[in-house]
């Protein structure tokens, strides 16, 4: 043959093996990325990352799934949408994500879910109260179906809260409220629901800024409107100086509510003590949620070298294992079949069996997930509601009788 | 309600006092608008939150430490970054609101924005007039009161002290009998830092330390020289106590987030209706 057609042939024989064997394999056998965000500086988001480690690593000494790994890639999100939104593009156009999951603000939340739905993503958030990121699901399925919650929303929450704020004012006879709020978007439901419910025996209705150092005044006020039970709803810094103030100024009011920064295994010490009596709703605590839990916690202590701290670790350990079994069920990562197999989720993870309702949020109540209450009493975090979870009684701030 | 304005303007208007005083050292001295002045005060509260907890200092010697630790380093921003720059007020100006923004993303990357807390010196408390004080909020009143008894015994008795009036009244005159003006205006910067460290070290314990807690204190600082007029020591703490009085008054009878919009108003104010202060020379000539 002459010479261009033995070129022509070497071509065609070269390209041949080249189109068959060299083409890159989409990712079949790599391994499954799940971008994770949040603030990971701080406790909440330092619980989302730890606990999604846990889990990733748990599951890959299992074998994975579908007979690839899990690789976790981690995405700051400092608390702030504008963050957030970089930090979701860059997860899903660089690192090209197979599933998104974290976060702790629903602001930040809000921002970020058009942005995944629109990529057709699926993002389970493992915190972010709001209710307005599953309305959206009720609203524009098409688009917003690929958004689950392993969390209660914020009107979830708010009935579970005023069950406890109830059976305590009737327990310790005392009718007067009093509300400490931050402003932030996810607490405005609670507020109306408790505003609704307390009528007059709502007694002082304080909002402060989520950073707020000094909430002199609101306990000053609080305190002259002589109301009997501080209901905190601080998910963010507040809830420092909230406690620190308290103490020290013998505020003499019984504290319930919501604090995110009591549950940190920090707060003793970064109160001094003064937490001693100090009250919050905790979602993971040490106590038999489901069989899974305490096995969880201690693995989980054994690992940190310090315990579970916020409401996203629970959340997060069981949305991965979620998000796996979903992928395991579905056979692949297709995420219209992915949306198929988390809708038909019925899971029993550390928080309680979590199964998610037509708007993808889980199903709330004792069967589903629990919702209890810490208090600190020396040192240490007691399980104090419901009566048929404590693991101690209750105690009173020592300068109220 | 009136005790706790009472009481807690009492011993905020101590703390602005403080501020105020070593506001006005730098900027009636060396005519130097120190915006790094907040600054100061973060840097002091985060200096004593890392020495009592992560090397486990006692914590009198921490503030001590961090007081002396802060002025120096107000010694070294004035001759690095602010000397060479000292004739022109926008420049100044520039670089330190630049230091200011460095020195709290320094503040971030270190500590992140969650809130850190500084111990109690004297834990405990008792009540007055019906509201709970602390001690460490009674230790604030008597500490102010000392150093400002202090910086009036070394303005008036000291060689120092009156070199700095003098070069505060009129720098070529002193220059010109022979008093070190350059010196002098270190002096007055170590001073100025030293008393924003003290500010803040007195106010780290009640409140808790983070990165943008230097605005407020500048503010207040700014806004208080600007009410008293430079020149008067009483003019000053009359300004002080009157900002502080009037920030309770808005926190408690209006709300607390206007707290700072009170203090923006008496300097608005009195810039615009009454430019040389209460008291003394103005800032604006």
């Amino acid at each position: 043959m002459d010479r261009s057609t033995f070129v022509r042939a070497v071509a065609v024989a070269l390209a041949v093996p080249a189109l068959v064997f060299g083409t890159p394999v989409p990712a079949q056998t790599g391994p499954i990325k799940v971008g994770v965000i949040g603030p990971f500086k701080l406790t909440p988001g330092r619980d989302i990352q730890e606990a999604a480690t846990l889990a990733a690593d748990e599951v890959n000494a299992a074998g994975g799934v579908l007979g690839r790994k899990l690789q976790l890639v981690f995405a700051e999100t400092e608390q702030s949408p504008e963050k957030g939104k970089t930090a979701v593009e860059r997860l899903l156009f660089v690192d090209k994500v197979d599933v998104i999951i974290g976060e702790h603000r629903s602001e930040v939340a809000l921002a970020v879910q058009p942005i995944i739905a629109e990529n057709k993503k699926i993002f389970l958030s493992t915190g972010t109260a709001s209710p307005l990121l599953s309305d959206n699901v009720l609203k524009d399925y098409s688009k917003y179906k690929y958004y689950f919650r392993t969390f209660l929303n914020a009107n979830q929450m708010a009935e579970q809260m005023q069950l406890q704020l109830t059976d305590m004012m009737s327990t310790y006879k005392r009718e007067k409220v009093a509300v400490i709020a931050e402003t932030a978007v996810w607490v405005e439901p609670i507020v109306a629901a408790l505003k609704k419910s307390l009528g007059s025996r709502l007694v002082a209705l304080e909002r402060v800024s989520t950073n707020a150092k000094d909430l002199s005044v609101e306990l000053s006020r609080v305190q002259s409107a002589k109301a009997q039970i501080v209901f905190a709803i601080l998910a963010a810094d507040a809830g420092l100086p909230f406690a620190r103030q308290w103490a020290d100024r013998q505020i003499p009011a019984l504290i319930t509510g919501y604090t995110v920064m009591a549950q940190s295994d920090r707060f003793w010490e970064q109160t001094e003590g003064r937490a001693q009596a100090f009250m919050t709703w905790k979602h993971g605590v040490r106590a038999p949620i489901s069989p899974k839990t305490i096995p969880y916690w201690d693995r989980f202590t054994k690992k940190y070298g310090h315990v579970p701290g916020a409401y996203t670790n629970f959340a997060t350990y069981d949305g991965v294992f979620i998000l796996v079994d979903a992928i395991r069920r579905a056979g692949s990562l297709d995420s219209d079949a992915l949306v198929k197999a988390l809708e038909a989720t019925d899971h029993v993870g550390v928080s309680g069996r979590i199964k998610f309702s037509k708007r993808h949020d889980p199903e709330a109540g004792p069967e589903f997930l629990p919702f209890t209450y810490i208090q600190w009493n020396k040192g240490e975090m007691v399980t104090v509601w419901p009566p048929k979870m404590k693991t101690g009684e209750m105690q009173m701030p020592a300068w109220i009788k | 309600m009136l005790a706790d304005i009472v009481i807690f303007g009492t011993i905020w208007g101590a703390i602005y006092t403080i501020l105020a005083l070593g506001f006005t050292l730098i900027f009636g001295v060396a005519r130097i608008l120190n915006l790094a002045y907040g600054a100061m005060y973060l840097v002091a509260s985060y200096l004593i939150y890392t020495l009592v907890t992560r090397f486990g200092m006692a914590a009198p010697v921490a503030w001590l430490l961090a007081v002396a630790a802060t002025a120096i380093a107000g010694m070294l921003l004035y001759r690095l970054f602010i000397f060479p720059l000292r004739d022109t007020l926008g420049r100044v100006l520039i670089v330190t609101a630049g230091m200011a923004i460095f020195l709290q993303e320094v503040a971030v990357l270190l500590y992140s924005t969650e809130p850190r807390y500084v111990p109690t010196l004297f834990p405990g408390s008792l009540e007055f007039l019906g509201v709970r004080i602390t001690h460490q909020q009674l230790l604030t009143l008597v500490v102010a009161f000392a150093l400002v008894a202090l910086l009036h015994l070394f303005l008036e008795r000291t060689r120092y002290g009156r070199e700095l009036r003098a070069v505060a009244q009129d720098a070529e005159m002193a220059s010109l009998m022979g008093i070190p003006v350059e010196r002098t205006y270190l002096v007055a910067m170590g001073l100025s830092t030293a008393l924003a460290a003290a500010a803040g070290a007195l106010v780290a314990p009640f409140l808790t330390v983070s990165p943008e807690m230097g605005w407020s204190p500048l503010l207040v600082a700014f806004t208080v020289v600007v009410l008293g007029g430079l020149g008067s020591l009483w003019g000053t703490i009359l300004a002080a106590f009157i900002v502080a009085y009037a920030e309770m008054f808005t926190a408690y009878l209006i709300s607390p987030q206007l707290r700072d919009a009170a203090t923006f108003a008496i300097m608005i104010g009195t810039l615009v209706f009454r430019p040389h202060g209460l008291f003394g020379k103005g800032i604006v000539e």
